[in-house]
């Protein structure tokens, strides 16, 4: 658990708005380099980060582990009178939550800013009842024009800092959980295997642009070329509220395996038969459209590749404060790690 | 230049009907380029090999324009249509209208419709045929028409037309080919097909060239009268480097190579963030293993108008910026 929360840690330290994450790539490499899994690691033209790590054995079949490197964030869309700044969203936010939350603003140097917030004292009668578009929102970064403008220009990506809180019950709360969190669970899993002793190489693409068309996925598996893959992705986890549907898939309750038309019904039937005889806990969900996640991406890449989807149950999901149940995360890693040592 | 985008302007090009302009675009370029073909859906591929051939740079605009499709032949002789692309019904009724064998017609709206219902399924074309049979005699089930070449200067530097979307970049790219100096890395100008309905011609082009780097040429749309859709362009403001549209965010190298390149030239530029709207360049990005990629745009007003407007200063920065690129290369 402790292996788990440092690589947690350090992964959700890296700036990466979708289609910015090569501003993640410097740390990422010497990080990732410093923890000597992989034989090989790169980098791509759209935003993914990838690593190979090799059996050894001629002809063996490659496995990817995919979760993605980008997260949702903003874009300077006007630099305003009084150091405000109106911004477009990148990826899907609730403008509602946007309210008094905290900021970076990766310029020429990172700044902080605050979501401007009208004073319950100033709004018109009903006002609050009115749906907000994050094009009502500016940001107040407390600089003089001249000086904002010196720093931040049209198209400057602005995203959620990481604070890590440790919460009762081993859960956590902290920004990019999605997916950060399925990378360290990854890396995490990879650890778990003696490499020599496996019968597959194992890829892992922390790709990019997933939360803007999963185009990092699409083409980075195109370039590894594997023969299976994983896809692991956050999805929601139960709470009040949320629809009845979405009632079978807690917090808590380990790995949700999804079955769905973009996965594979083999692969993801084995991965449940593993999880049963290795004492796994696991949930189980059925996507019937999209998945909303990789796999598709991965599914169609060349001539088609077999994809099991793996999900880690997360709450208040694309938020500053999105909270995770860490053995989850943990038995996430080791279904992998069993999978991976059963191919 | 201008007389470029006149004549591209002229051809009749409609989604998945391109093969005029692409005749014309082949011919144009047939003695500058070190290759040139039309590939099977259409598009133009015009190869001129540079000092590096180790990387590659493809440039996309697109030859094909938003129309109409003839769907049904009423008893009366008026022709029921329906769009191809992101027609703007409102903007196309009550326009001349050509079809790819001259016959012309008026795009006219049911009667006794309101304006607030005007709708594409309410719009017809009228050919002057006084009954059915008449009316098949020029045209049949499947005929596609578009708006009549339309062109005026409105000042010395403001220049009004149908299908500046993309003929105008067609223009760039095709004067930039004939005019640079040995590209930097080896170059396909891409002429494609089909990008007002799904960017269906860029997609293989981009498979068969397997671009390193990637650049669209496209408009975008700049405000004129109040800006309620949060637009970053403006008219007169010079080429806009793309920074994100609703189909793709662009490759910050190549944003950077772009403004370092419009400083050190003194090219005007501006940024572009669009909420609505794709464009060639995410099928670019995403074919084989990704490549870099980004567009530079050119502002329009009224784009998908049979008015559409621009400005001649911006589209020399455009040619300026995308030359200077061909060049210098992106690293």
């Amino acid at each position: 658990m402790e292996k788990l929360y440092g690589l947690i840690e350090n992964l959700t330290s890296y700036p990466g708005v979708s289609g910015f994450e090569d501003m993640a790539f410097e740390g990422l490499k010497e990080y990732i380099s410093s923890l000597n899994i992989f034989d090989e690691i790169g980098t791509t033209s759209v935003g993914s980060f990838y690593g190979i790590m090799r059996c050894g054995k001629k002809d063996a079949p490659l496995i990817l582990c995919d979760a993605h490197l980008d997260t949702v964030g903003f874009v300077v869309t006007e630099i305003c009178e009084g150091g405000f700044l109106r911004v477009a969203p990148i990826g899907g936010i609730a403008a509602k939550i946007l309210s008094a939350t905290e900021v970076n603003i990766y310029g020429k140097k990172t700044i902080k800013g605050i979501f401007a917030s009208k004073p319950p004292h100033l709004q018109e009668p009903g006002e609050s009842e009115k749906k907000l578009t994050v094009a009502d929102l500016c940001i107040d970064t407390g600089l003089p024009l001249e000086e904002l403008k010196k720093i931040v220009r049209v198209g400057t990506p602005v995203g959620f800092p990481c604070k890590l809180q440790k919460l009762i019950g081993d859960n956590l709360a902290g920004a990019g959980f999605d997916d950060r969190l399925c990378g360290a669970a990854i890396l995490r899993a990879l650890m778990m295997l003696d490499k020599k002793s496996l019968n597959v190489d194992v890829a892992f693409q922390f790709s990019g642009n997933e939360e803007t068309g999963y185009k990092g996925a699409m083409t980075t598996a195109y370039r590894l070329n594997p023969d299976k893959a994983i896809v692991i992705d956050v999805t929601h986890a139960f709470v009040p509220g949320a629809p009845k549907t979405r009632e079978g898939t807690k917090a808590g309750n380990g790995p949700d395996i999804c079955f769905s038309p973009q996965t594979n019904r083999a692969f993801t039937k084995y991965a449940v038969s593993l999880a049963e005889k290795e004492e796994i806990p696991y949930q189980l969900s059925a996507a019937p459209g999209r998945t909303g996640t990789n796999s598709n991406a991965v599914q169609t890449t060349r001539n088609g590749i077999p994809v099991l989807l793996v999900s880690i149950p997360l709450k208040n999901m694309h938020t500053m404060s999105e909270i995770v149940n860490m053995n989850d995360a943990l038995s996430t890693a080791k279904l992998v790690s069993a999978v991976l040592k059963s191919l | 230049m201008i007389n470029l985008v006149k004549k591209y302007q002229n051809a009749f090009s409609v989604s998945g009907y391109e093969t005029q302009l692409a005749e014309i675009i082949s011919q144009d370029l047939k003695d500058v380029c070190d290759e040139i073909s039309i590939d099977p859906v259409g598009n133009v591929i015009a190869y001129k090999k540079g000092k590096d051939s180790s990387k590659k740079l493809m440039i996309a605009s697109h030859m094909d324009e938003i129309g109409f499709i003839v769907t049904n032949i009423e008893e009366s002789g008026m022709i029921r249509v329906a769009p191809i692309g992101g027609i703007n019904p409102v903007a196309s009724c009550y326009n001349e209208v050509r079809f790819k064998n001259g016959t012309v017609g008026l795009l006219v709206v049911e009667d006794g419709t309101k304006l607030s219902e005007v709708a594409n399924n309410k719009l017809f074309v009228d050919i002057g045929a006084s009954n059915a049979s008449k009316a098949k005699r020029k045209v049949k089930i499947g005929d596609v028409c578009a708006v009549s070449p339309y062109f005026k200067k409105l000042s010395p530097k403001r220049y009004a037309s149908k299908a500046f979307d993309d003929r105008v970049c067609c223009a760039i790219s095709a004067y930039s080919a004939l005019n640079c100096k040995t590209p930097a890395y080896d170059t396909y100008f891409v002429f494609t097909v089909q990008e007002e309905v799904g960017c269906r011609g860029a997609k293989p082009s981009s498979f068969t060239v397997m671009p390193d780097y990637s650049i669209a040429l496209d408009v975008t749309p700049a405000p004129a009268c109040g800006n309620p859709n949060h637009l970053t362009v403006k008219l007169g403001e010079g080429a806009a480097i793309k920074i994100k549209d609703s189909s793709v965010i662009c490759s910050r190298k190549l944003v950077d190579r772009l403004t370092d390149l419009a400083e050190e030239n003194n090219i005007k530029y501006q940024y572009e963030v669009l909420l609505a709207g794709g464009t060639d360049t995410s099928a670019m990005q995403i074919a084989g293993s990704g490549s870099h990629a980004c567009c530079i745009s050119l502002p329009t007003r009224y784009v998908h108008t049979p008015v559409e407007t621009i400005d001649a200063d911006d589209l020399k920065a455009c040619t300026d910026l995308l030359i200077a690129l061909i060049e210098n290369g992106a690293e």
